[in-house]
């Protein structure tokens, strides 16, 4: 894909996002949201893993964006589209503290610290409930929130902006840096990369996209709590969904968090009766898809398409 | 004949003094001194252990020095960070090659020019590593952790000369190779040697580092223990010991061939056995 059908395809996701929730009904209107936030967090922890980074402590994000935008709403009527800002700047912030205070850990020894802070963020948020209402939990001022409409297009175009810029990252000669830095950061360092600043450069995008996805549901919702905004939930679907999708992909994290959200549902609404069914079958089935298709639907779809390009050259006689 | 080459004519690429490194608690060099003119190829020889590698680690900056100081180009080094050495001028290509598997051969090439001096000469260097290893020029779109260890090697090389060098740091290229591959590779080595490109060149391949290094270093246990050019070198009593000595590990057969080259290399046929 040249860079002008880029564009074009990025200002036509712009235009659905804009048009499309005035038309859906509101229960699909909220899926769309919860779709658009679990893209967020999905396409910021694949970037940071597709950097050898995996995170656990993507929960940490969701809940310091949430936070920001409600303490914000509720001390200065900020408008929700402005809180955007500051809670990007904490989270990116958060973001640069993490890979300063990890240094050099990799793999599990990284992943452990991340989850460490995540956690950290929950007890603190906890202890001061003068500032967070502590477990009571936080309305957000009801009379600054916008309507179901407004707030799904936000999303939406939220999620249409972070695929975008991560498929202009994955064009760039960033992309190289980081791929390679996956695989060991002391050879990127030999070819004249300075891992490190790769390294906060990539934890402060991640983690001001996933504060993102905080600041949505926190408007949304209209209320939040530290169990909520924490919730270690969030960092499982965060990697769940590349995991499924294809992993270190652009496409896989988006697909993959739409193919689990409909399963989700799907579940949910066929074993309706009761809840711990729905949820078996929708674990077994991310267990297999995980196991089957190593690389992910993406992967999968990428060898249907060789093996049926195979299959038409052979019934023309090609060799 | 142990003295060091004269290098007051200008100055010299690279001078370390008595510098002391190693990991934690183990210093594995300590003391080490040596130099490197312009346009010279100089080789670190050594037994397995011996502190060859760690050399080159403090020499490009991917380990902290305890003691002494690094001079490149005339400015202390000492304490500049791995990838500002790149940028500088200094490039490695790392033992056991460490090219990147998953990426292509253009890719792991494309890498290398990441510094902004080397990235302004991307299509340059293409050019001259193609020139050097026409095999890469084949296989560009392939997977480089698909390809044999000696065309991974060459990808090594020339992934370190795509960042421009002025001085090039070769650790242990014959390591893994067949015996016509490290021709293969020794052979480009010299080529990139008469562009005028500095080599310093770590090996344990003793006989094939001597045929292409102007001067070599021999270090033990951490110290450097003799030096002087490639023919007093390869003369050497000491040297020779070491080199038959490691032979003796590989079996009978090849421990007879090398003491027999040896004692040629000697002029006395019979003084080594």
């Amino acid at each position: 894909m040249n860079s002008t059908r880029a564009w074009m395809v990025i200002a036509a996701a712009f235009l659905v996002a804009l048009v499309l929730p005035h038309f859906l009904p509101p229960g699909l209107s909220e899926l769309a949201t919860r779709l658009s936030t679990l893209i967020l967090v999905a396409v910021s922890w694949n970037m940071m893993a597709n950097a050898g980074l995996i995170s656990l402590g993507h929960s940490g994000f969701w809940g310091l964006g949430a936070y920001t935008a409600a303490l914000l709403a509720n001390a200065v009527h900020m408008p929700f589209w402005l809180t955007i800002v500051p809670a990007m700047i904490l989270g990116g912030g958060f973001g640069v503290l993490l890979a300063y205070i990890t240094g050099r850990l990799r793999g599990l020894f990284f992943a452990i610290s991340t989850l460490a802070m995540a956690e950290a963020l929950r007890v603190i948020a906890l202890m001061v409930p003068k500032l967070t209402g502590g477990a009571e939990g936080l309305f957000v001022f009801d009379e600054i929130r916008p309507g179901r409409e407004t707030m799904t297009s936000f999303a939406l175009c939220l999620a249409v902006a972070t695929v975008a810029i991560s498929y202009f990252l994955s064009k760039s000669r960033f992309q190289y840096a980081l791929r390679a830095m996956r695989d060991s950061e002391s050879a990127v360092q030999m070819l004249g990369v300075n891992p490190a600043r790769f390294r906060m450069g990539v934890t402060a995008l991640s983690g001001a996209i996933a504060s993102c996805a905080g600041v949505i549901s926190a408007w949304y919702t209209g209320y939040l709590d530290p169990g909520a905004a924490f919730d270690m939930k969030i960092t499982i679907s965060a990697q769940i969904a590349p995991l499924f999708g294809g992993l270190y992909t652009v496409s896989g994290p988006v697909i993959g968090a739409a193919a689990i959200m409909t399963l989700s549902e799907l579940t949910r609404i066929y074993f309706g009766y009761s809840a711990g069914v729905g949820l078996l079958v929708y674990g077994v089935i991310l267990v297999f898809g995980v196991l089957f298709m190593p690389s992910g639907v993406v992967g999968l779809y990428g060898r249907w398409r060789n093996r049926s390009k195979r299959r038409g050259a052979l019934a023309e006689g090609r060799p | 004949m142990n003295t060091p080459m004269s290098a007051a004519t200008s100055t010299p690429m690279l001078e370390i003094d008595g510098i002391r490194a190693g990991y934690k608690d183990a210093v594995a060099i300590d003391g080490v001194s040596l130099r490197v003119a312009q346009g010279e190829v100089v080789c670190l020889l050594g037994a397995n252990g011996a502190g060859k590698t760690t050399t080159m680690r403090a020499v490009t900056g991917l380990i902290p020095l305890m003691k002494g100081t690094i001079r490149y180009q005339g400015e202390d080094i000492s304490n500049m960070p791995a990838h500002d050495r790149v940028t500088a001028g200094i490039c490695l290509s790392p033992e056991g090659r460490q090219i990147f598997p998953d990426l292509t051969v253009m890719e792991n090439l494309v890498l290398g020019s990441f510094n902004p001096r080397a990235r302004a000469l991307r299509k340059e260097g293409l050019e001259r590593v193609f020139t050097l290893f026409p095999r890469l020029l084949e296989r560009t779109t392939q997977a480089a952790g698909s390809m044999s260890g000696g065309e991974q090697q060459m990808l090594a090389i020339a992934r370190a000369l795509m960042g421009q060098p002025k001085l090039l740091a070769l650790d242990e290229p014959s390591l893994g190779l067949s015996p016509k591959m490290v021709t293969a590779v020794f052979e480009s080595i010299r080529a990139i040697a008469s562009s005028g490109i500095t080599i310093l060149l770590v090996e344990q391949n003793t006989r094939a580092a001597l045929t292409i290094a102007q001067r070599g270093y021999v270090l033990s246990t951490g110290q450097v223990v003799h030096q002087g050019t490639a023919e007093d070198l390869a003369q050497s009593e000491m040297v020779q010991k070491a080199f038959i000595g490691s032979a003796h590990l590989h079996g009978g057969r090849r421990s007879r061939r090398d003491r027999r080259l040896a004692a040629a290399a000697n002029g006395a046929p019979h003084a080594a056995g």
